[in-house]
């Protein structure tokens, strides 16, 4: 899994200047949040504090697999969701995410302000920020960090997160200097951002790590490794106490942080699984406290284990057409497919851990209209493919099914190349691929049918339906539907929330429906072990964890 | 013979350097690139790292100063792991793999010689032809299959030792399995060498004439016929240290063990390099001085070879 | 007495050499008639999982599609008969999913398939009854008919004593239905369907395979009911064990030929070569050797196969390449010492050219220590492509795998204890390999002269 590259609109330069629409909402909402916050940005957290000063008598450490030893903890340039956890607790970003809600809580800005057009954010900072060693932290830090990550030398893989704020592709590419960049302190605690559209999940970004204030004297002086224990300094919750390769990465309190009064955890240790049976005897043994992975041949045991908890996830299972080939150049072969698919097959018998057969392509969303999609439905499946002109007499040719060398991809494979099979007649077979060579095969078309699957990002139905425009770096179907992008921008241009939810809907029908470049199979679930001790932990779509809130019961 | 030894300690500096262009052009030629994951990067990202880490240079400059580093004893950083330097990597997770390797080393080498001198010396009785057939199939069963084998025999049914956890170099409970799946394939084959090697030397003339003269049967073996029976062993431990390194890979899979052979896999599928290479040289290198040493050890045990003699 | 023939007599000496030289024969005329001795290894049966050995269950489709004039669509065995009758399991469509109830400090939680939280659950819906799902998945007790709410008190009734976790599927209520098909040439000529005494004629029906409990052809009195055996278990998604090793064992075996084919071919060349020319050539080729010698050469295999993607024509070059070197020492030390024997200088002086003689009068001369050292060749290579399958670098033909892939499924799904599905393949992987090398130890000392001293 991996925290991904935005799925960035660069067609859309320039186009919110021309809007129309104010997105009343919106700005009121902020304004109303802005005043909230003003008043005691913190106020909302007071409900997770503990009921009783119980946890007082309990030394507060807490250990976790932190699922393999982290690439990097420099928070411009990682890549995935375990690095991510820790460095969410060692950095802070302008806001961050509510642990329950997902929802965009003061973080390093107190109040924030959004303009008439949706397009300028204007943040304020709490005064009297420092970095862990006592130093000040101020906007300036911000905006030299996020020039940082949009310098090409830096190499951060997610620097097109920031193509967002206006200037900023055109920066990264050498054609604009950074003054011209809409990021700008006009003093030590306001940053005023200027996006190229309305975007209404920008104040959630601003809690991605890529995102994040790093200390860019630091970075100079000790180049890739300021990262390490002893020289890390950070802003966040906690800070690095040691980091020893492969063996644990320890988090301690850090009481320079704004709100270290309501942080009750001392002290935090991640130790570096790869392997989810190891986590697992680890956990048995009481030797960590949570484990956010289960090995797939325990499921049914872990199902039957009080501390196990499963929760279905912002990410999407599913096949993918390259419709640029026989036979499914033809949209009715693709719906055909998609009839013949019996998710809920798969999901009971080959998956087994609790997913979610899916039709549509977006998983469950609060605020989001899910279109039905093509469930399975053997009789249409034939018949569709029968009006597609195949049949006894013109059988379809031979499709290869790709996936990448997986257990788990391959049990499903073989799954429903049976179901295909069984249901069209069709001769599938299955084929794996390394990983590398597999993402090679997908980049250049050069497949029949493959599996795939998607994170969402962020909480909104666009990073899912963003990614099949035509050309996108991740669409790799060759399906392109001039109708579908004039949706697309129609819908992030759209700052009415009712109107962009039915646009919203009308995309994935056509995605999923009428388009068909995808058979979506199963929604994700996030699962693991969690001690009836560790209190603070909730559950959301993203799995994210925030681990100021963690705290152990008696 | 020791000449033959000086000329391959010579060549294998030259050796490596093949192994090391050989591994770099296949790296090199390979489908793939370190920094595409499951969804398309920023490409003037990833031209940026290839830019940090050379990548966009010319291969044979790349090779060069890959070659030069490596001279100086620097392996390069990984590209995965950002800011881990590829020494720091194997420093990490080889001690594992020889500590480990060297146990089932002991462990083959107890249990292979002593039941090869039983063989030898009850030759044709009922014993010898029964550990002939416990020989023969531990010689045939894979690694692969000992392992599954014993973890679930003894981990999962009889539930008496742990299977897939690493408790650290003294953790012997841990290490039992592991240890003992990789060395049964080498006792057995220990086991035979010694008993083919034993037989033939018992026939030697000095031998006989130590049995003629009175020594005690035991004192014979040991002392007259084991030196110059263990010659095909000791050659055999050469090509033995590269059985135990493939052997490894299975053993650090089935039973999770941090080692070097899980790095090797996992870098050759992420693309990392420096630690594809890294690991090549390491366990290259291994092979060569494992071969060198045993072809050492047999100049010096065997009389007819230090006296230049052929073998 | 010709070579050979003394060999085989010294071979026919050896009981182990024999037993093993059969065994090997066994299991590979069982691989190669693996499609009459077994079904067929893809069919699956998933909502079984995995069955041990010697388990059945009545022989049907995933999905069994009866209409009037149409052709039945039935498993093979049931197609010949006249008629077939099907005892069918009908109810109303199942809940996608299962729920999960918690006990956690005196409070029932309820999670809902996916995980997620459930507030009430109706367990009094007519029509169904809600089930306890036991381990392995199976259906157990039926519970109360009661409604629950998540929260404190827990239900009375529903926990076992000190039990916190409980699965719970609202199973539909059942009517066992008895469905008869006449048949002629596979076309179903009439559809009944019978509950109890009432009958009803029906024009088409379709039936998943999870809902037949039993299957039955033949005339009314000689019923014959159709089962599938499982002679040695079933894989995860219910494939037949015995039938996916056997045409496992076609793909190590013809891995293992194969290869060792390449590198007898390329050890042939290259000793031959070296050995007839000798002088610089023979000392730069054998040097070569010695260099290529040291190099580990599994590990470039397994960066080549993890490179560049598993593929069979990889595979052989790559296993073919790693044995040649000791293939290529062996023929060259045979040409040199034959090279300078009486009818090969008869040869050369009737003008023969060298190419003529190497593959003429040189080649086939030392064929026999080629033999025994190919003979030897095949368990490695089997053994080397096995290991490659294990680590995940494998070739597969469609879902079938090499014993290698199937060692390694059950190796994967071992923690549950399903110990037919390692044990089957990794024992006839064994077999094959200790016949194997049995012999080619027997065929080595036969057709060593010095041998028949003891």
């Amino acid at each position: 899994m991996s925290i991904s590259p935005w799925p960035c609109a660069s067609p859309l330069a320039g186009r919110a200047s021309g809007l129309r629409s104010p997105g009343m909402r919106i700005v009121a909402l902020s304004l109303l949040l802005a005043c909230l916050a003003a008043a005691d940005p913190d106020a909302w957290a007071a409900k997770l504090a503990p009921p009783d000063a119980g946890w007082k008598r309990v030394t507060q450490e807490i250990s976790y697999n932190c699922e393999g030893e982290p690439q990097t903890l420099d928070p411009g340039l990682i890549t995935g969701a375990a690095e991510s956890r820790l460095v969410s607790a060692l950095f802070e970003g302008l806001t961050t995410p509510d642990p329950q809600t997902l929802a965009a809580r003061p973080g390093m800005a107190a109040a924030w302000e959004v303009s008439a057009d949706a397009c300028t954010y204007t943040f304020h900072l709490r005064p009297g920020l420092v970095w862990s060693d006592g130093t000040a932290l101020t906007a300036d830090d911000l905006v030299r960090s996020w020039r940082r990550v949009l310098e090409p030398a830096t190499g951060s893989e997610y620097a097109n997160l920031l193509f967002l704020i206006r200037g900023g592709e055109d920066f990264q590419r050498g054609k604009l200097s950074w003054d011209q960049v809409g990021v700008v302190a006009p003093d030590a605690t306001t940053l005023v951002v200027r996006l190229h559209r309305p975007c209404p999940w920008f104040l959630e970004l601003t809690s991605f790590p890529t995102l994040m204030p790093v200390p860019t004297a630091l970075v100079a002086k000790h180049g890739p490794d300021w990262v390490r224990a002893g020289k890390l300094i950070g802003n966040g919750p906690f800070r690095l106490a040691a980091w020893e390769p492969r063996s644990r990465v320890v988090l301690e309190r850090n009481p320079r942080w704004h709100g270290a009064a309501r942080v009750r955890l001392e002290r935090l240790t991640g130790v570096p699984c790869d392997d989810p049976e190891t986590a697992w005897r680890l956990y048995q043994q009481g030797a960590i406290h949570w484990t956010p992975a289960v090995p797939v041949g325990r499921t049914d045991e872990a199902q039957r284990h009080p501390d196990y908890y499963l929760g279905p996830m912002l990410g999407t299972y599913y096949y993918r057409f390259n419709v640029t080939r026989q036979p499914f150049d033809d949209v009715r072969v693709r719906q055909a497919f998609c009839h013949a698919t019996d998710r809920a097959a798969i999901v009971r018998h080959v998956t087994r851990a609790g997913e979610l057969p899916a039709t549509g392509f977006v998983p469950p969303m609060p605020g989001h209209d899910a279109a039905p999609g093509l469930a399975y439905d053997p009789a249409a499946a034939r018949r569709l493919l029968t009006e597609a002109g195949y049949g006894p007499q013109r059988p379809l040719p031979r499709i290869d099914l790709l996936y990448n060398t997986s257990a788990n991809h391959k049990a499903i494979a073989e799954a429903a190349a049976a179901q295909w099979r069984r249901v069209l007649g069709a001769d599938v077979r299955t084929r794996n691929m390394e990983f590398k060579s597999y993402l090679g095969a997908l980049s250049r078309l050069d497949y029949t049918m493959a599996r795939s699957s998607w994170i969402g990002d962020y909480n909104d139905p666009n990073t899912f339906l963003d990614i099949f425009r035509t050309d996108d770096g991740n669409n790799r179907t060759g399906w392109s539907d001039p109708a579908y992008d004039q949706l697309l921008d129609q819908s992030q241009a759209e700052t009415d929330p009712l109107r962009r939810r039915t646009l919203l809907t009308r995309l994935e029908r056509i995605l999923v429906q009428d388009g068909c470049p995808v058979i979506p199979v199963y929604t994700y679930v996030s699962k693991g072990l969690i001690s009836e001790r560790l209190r603070g932990w909730y559950p959301n779509a993203r799995d994210l964890h925030p681990f100021q809130y963690f705290w152990l019961a008696p | 013979m020791l000449n033959a030894v000086l000329r391959r300690l010579a060549t294998a500096p030259l050796v490596l350097l093949v192994l090391v262009a050989v591994t770099f052009v296949l790296i090199h030629a390979a489908p793939g690139d370190p920094f595409v994951g499951e969804r398309a990067a920023d490409p003037q990202a990833v031209a940026a790292l290839r830019k940090q880490y050379r990548l966009d240079r010319p291969l044979p400059e790349q090779f060069a100063v890959y070659v030069g580093n490596l001279v100086c004893g620097d392996f390069g950083p990984s590209l995965r792991n950002r800011g881990q330097s590829v020494g720091l990597i194997i420093a990490d997770r080889l001690p594992t793999s020889l500590w480990l390797g060297a146990i089932a080393l002991v462990l083959a080498l107890g249990a292979g010689l002593s039941l090869g001198i039983l063989g030898a010396v009850r030759a044709g009785r009922a014993l010898d032809h029964g550990l002939a057939v416990v020989a023969i199939i531990g010689v045939s069963i894979p690694v692969f299959v000992i392992g599954p084998a014993l973890a679930w025999t003894f981990g999962l049914w009889l539930g008496w030792l742990p299977v897939g956890q690493w408790a650290g170099f003294f953790g012997v409970s841990h290490l039992v399995l592991p240890a003992t799946t990789l060395a049964i394939p080498f006792a057995a084959r220990v086991a035979r060498l010694t008993r083919a090697g034993l037989l033939d030397t018992l026939h030697l003339d000095h031998v006989r004439t130590a049995t003629a003269k009175g020594v005690a049967p035991a004192a014979v073996v040991v002392r007259h016929a084991l030196p110059l029976g263990l010659v095909p062993v000791i050659a055999f431990l050469g090509p033995a240290s590269a059985g135990l390194l493939t052997g490894s890979l299975v053993v650090e899979k089935v039973f999770q063990i941090p080692g070097l052979g899980q790095e090797f896999v996992e870098s050759a599928f992420t693309r990392d390099y420096p630690l594809v290479l890294g690991t090549v040289v390491v366990y290259g290198a291994i092979i060569i001085l494992g071969n060198l040493l045993a072809d050492l050890a047999v100049v010096m045990v065997d009389p007819r070879v230090r006296d230049g003699k052929s073998l | 007495m010709s070579p050979a023939r003394a060999t085989w007599n010294r071979l026919r000496r050896r009981p182990f050499a024999l037993a093993g030289g059969l065994l090997v024969a066994l299991i590979a005329l069982a691989c190669l008639a693996a499609p009459w001795l077994a079904g067929d290894p893809s069919r699956q049966a998933p909502w079984l999982g995995a069955l041990p050995p010697g388990a059945s269950h009545p022989d049907v489709l995933d999905e069994n599609r009866l209409g009037v004039g149409k052709p039945a669509e039935l498993a093979p065995a049931a197609l010949g008969a006249n008629r077939v009758v099907l005892t069918v399991r009908e109810s109303a469509p199942a809940d996608p999913g299962d729920y999960r109830l918690l006990l956690r400090g005196g409070v029932l939680s309820i999670r809902g398939p996916g995980g997620m939280a459930v507030d009430r659950l109706d367990c009094a819906r007519p029509g169904f009854t809600a089930h306890e799902i036991v381990p392995g998945g199976g259906v157990g007790r039926a519970l109360p008919r009661q409604t629950l709410s998540a929260g404190p008190p827990p239900p009375a009734g529903w926990f076992a004593p000190g039990e916190r976790v409980l699965i719970l599927r609202q199973v539909p209520d059942v009517t066992v239905a008895t469905w008869t098909a006449e048949l002629r040439n596979g076309v179903v000529t009439a559809l009944v369907r019978r509950v109890g005494a009432s009958e009803t004629t029906v024009a088409e029906a379709a039936f998943t395979g999870e809902a037949i409990t039993a299957i039955r052809v033949g005339a009314p009195g000689q019923e014959r009911e159709l089962r599938r055996q499982h002679l040695l278990g079933s894989d995860l998604l219910g494939r037949d064990v015995w039938a996916r090793t056997l045409f496992g064992g076609r793909i190590s075996l013809a891995v293992g030929l194969v290869a060792t084919l390449v590198s007898v071919l390329i050890g042939i060349a290259f000793g031959a070569i070296a050995g007839y020319v000798g002088g610089a050539l023979d000392r730069v080729m054998m040097g070569a050797v010695d260099v290529l010698y040291a190099v580990p050469f599994m590990f470039l295999v397994i960066l080549l196969m993890s490179l560049f993607g598993a593929s069979w024509l990889l595979l052989f070059v790559a296993l073919g390449a790693v044995q040649w070197l000791t293939m290529a020492r062996i023929v060259r030390a045979q040409v040199v010492s034959l090279a300078a024997r009486e009818f090969v200088l008869a040869a050369r002086t009737a003008g023969l050219g060298p190419a003529r003689i190497v593959l003429r009068h040189l080649v086939p001369n030392c064929l026999g220590p080629v033999v025994v050292f190919a003979a030897l060749t095949v368990p490695m290579v089997i053994m080397e492509e096995s290991f490659l399958a294990f680590i995940g670098l494998g070739v597969a033909d469609g879902d079938l795998g090499s014993w290698g892939a199937l060692v390694e499924y059950g190796q994967a799904n071992l923690s549950t204890a399903r110990w037919w599905l390692l044990a089957v393949p990794g024992g006839a992987m064994v077999a094959m390999l200790l016949g194997l090398t049995v012999f080619g130890d027997g065929l080595r000392d036969a057709l060593d002269p010095r041998s028949d001293r003891g």
